[in-house]
């Protein structure tokens, strides 16, 4: 059996980060959370490398744009492709952020198709 | 007749500073019989009388030994509480310079003596009137102001609890989503317990739906009103958008009992917002399900070379003539909450969308017969 591709999720929700990681679980994937963009610099630097990062904007002490600039200035995580997740429409009027965007409220649907264009499940 | 006082409003007060004690009795006789009046016979006593008490109107003496009607102005405009109690200076000479000091001193009006008893009154009643109208005028801006602070806090409101909602809404929707998909998988065969499960959980998401479209609603009226509307257009068939919603709404439409029925004429390729030009569909279609009394719903789509036309028609309940003017305001309806809940925005949300594309929407319908709704867009909006 292949191994399964893990996933990390970042949102502060901590509710929402469970639900996500029990449905990408059911999925074939391996889902890690972090409630806090401070573990999730943590988490994807040290220990096996997550194929994708899933990424809340709005958290608070440091941002998802926060997380990202830090992620794209280390080495060992700035390859890791990351989809973001937001509520606010006015994320998709930003030109200059290239990450695909995952609108809250998103469907199951949605959420295997953003994750499977990057990863397929084992 | 000219008459600042009103029964509503009581008399103006007005202080006069003068020195010369039959002037003082003078103005007294005039002024009394319409205002007011307080009397100060020197300058420091007439200062102590306007920062102890509101007066509408201060006239003073310039010539007044000790405290000058000029030094009065002076000191009256530099205090808060008098800096805008309208002046009128009033001299035995009519020099310039002593005019211009006045004014300069923050005089509002200059009267030079001697004047007759109908000058003086016309120019009192003038600066009365002048300050009343300049003070309901700060009045009607304070109010504005207030009710646009009011309205901004609301919108900043609903633009944070809509935020705040569609995390929940996402834990729903995986969640049951979820769910639904292991009931489906699970044995992979039918039985009444898996059926039931997926009926209910199919209800829950109905519902999750639903209430994310309510929350989208909110979040609309706070960008609409403040004018945010902001289009993305790119070319897109009409055709695939309006098959998308009929098919978003295809759940809703089987319960309500009303077949959706779709039929195009030409095919519609023009430049428009996907996302609200699918809202406005999707709204229609919402109503169309809503009130067609379970009878089949047509849908059309037409054009030529300048114009598309959408056609959602359903044969239900219809709307009273008298309605169908309010129907595309905001919080209107043609029916009540309890017949048919919802937030009462549908349409009017669907007309600032058609009016941001510079198209029109309108109704024709015929109660107990159905209605009408036809949308015309430019094709290059």
């Amino acid at each position: 059996m292949s191994e399964r591709p893990r996933l990390l999720i970042v949102d502060d929700d901590v509710e929402l980060c469970e639900s996500m990681a029990d449905v990408l679980t059911d999925a074939g994937y391996d889902a890690v959370t972090a409630h806090d963009a401070r573990r999730a610099l943590r988490l994807s630097r040290h220990g096996p490398p997550p194929c994708l990062i899933l990424l809340d904007l709005m958290m608070p002490e440091m941002t998802g744009w926060q997380f990202r600039e830090r992620q794209l200035r280390d080495q060992r995580t700035r390859d890791i492709p990351v989809v973001i997740m937001t509520a606010s429409r006015e994320a998709r009027r930003d030109p200059t952020r290239a990450d695909p965007l995952l609108l809250k409220p998103f469907t199951l649907d949605e959420l295997l198709e953003q994750v499977e264009s990057v990863v397929d499940p084992a | 007749m000219w008459c600042v006082s009103t029964e509503q409003e009581p008399a103006a007060r007005i202080l006069v500073v003068e020195d010369d004690p039959e002037a003082r009795a003078t103005f007294d006789l005039l002024l009394g019989t319409r205002w007011t009046v307080t009397l100060a016979e020197r300058g420091d006593q007439g200062r102590d009388r306007a920062l102890g008490s509101a007066f509408d109107l201060v006239i003073a003496n310039v010539q007044m030994p000790g405290l000058s009607g000029i030094e009065l102005a002076r000191q009256l405009r530099a205090e808060r509480a008098t800096q805008d109690v309208p002046l009128i200076l009033m001299s035995r000479t009519a020099g310039q310079r002593e005019t211009i000091a006045g004014l300069e001193a923050g005089a509002d009006d200059f009267l030079v003596k001697p004047f007759s008893g109908r000058e003086l009154l016309v120019r009192v009643q003038t600066r009365l009137e002048l300050t009343s109208m300049r003070r309901r005028n700060a009045q009607q801006e304070e109010a504005l102001a207030s009710l646009q602070r009011t309205l901004h806090v609301r919108d900043e409101f609903l633009s944070a609890a809509s935020h705040e909602l569609r995390t929940p809404i996402t834990t729903l929707s995986l969640q049951t989503d979820g769910l639904l998909a292991s009931a489906e998988s699970s044995n992979g065969h039918s039985s009444p317990v898996n059926d039931r499960l997926r009926r209910r959980l199919s209800a829950i998401r109905r519902q999750v739906v639903r209430l994310n479209q309510l929350v989208d609603q909110l979040l609309d009226v706070s960008q609409f009103v403040e004018g945010r509307l902001d289009l993305r257009p790119e070319e897109i068939d009409l055709q695939s958008l309006v098959i998308e919603a009929i098919d978003l709404m295809r759940d809703s439409a089987v319960s309500a009992g009303s077949p959706v029925l779709f039929r195009m004429r030409n095919e519609v390729v023009g430049h428009w917002d996907r996302l609200r030009l699918g809202q406005v569909v999707t709204n229609l279609l919402s109503n169309a399900i809503k009130f067609g009394c379970g009878r089949p719903i047509e849908v059309e789509l037409d054009a030529d070379s300048a114009f598309a036309r959408l056609e959602v028609k359903d044969s239900g309940e219809g709307i009273p003539t008298q309605e169908q003017d309010r129907i595309f305001e905001r919080f209107e309806r043609a029916t009540t909450v309890r017949r048919h809940p919802g937030l009462g925005l549908g349409l009017w949300i669907c007309k600032q969308i058609v009016d941001a594309c510079h198209g029109t929407i309108t109704v024709a319908s015929e109660p107990g017969q159905g209605s009408t709704f036809s949308v015309e867009l430019p094709r290059a909006s």
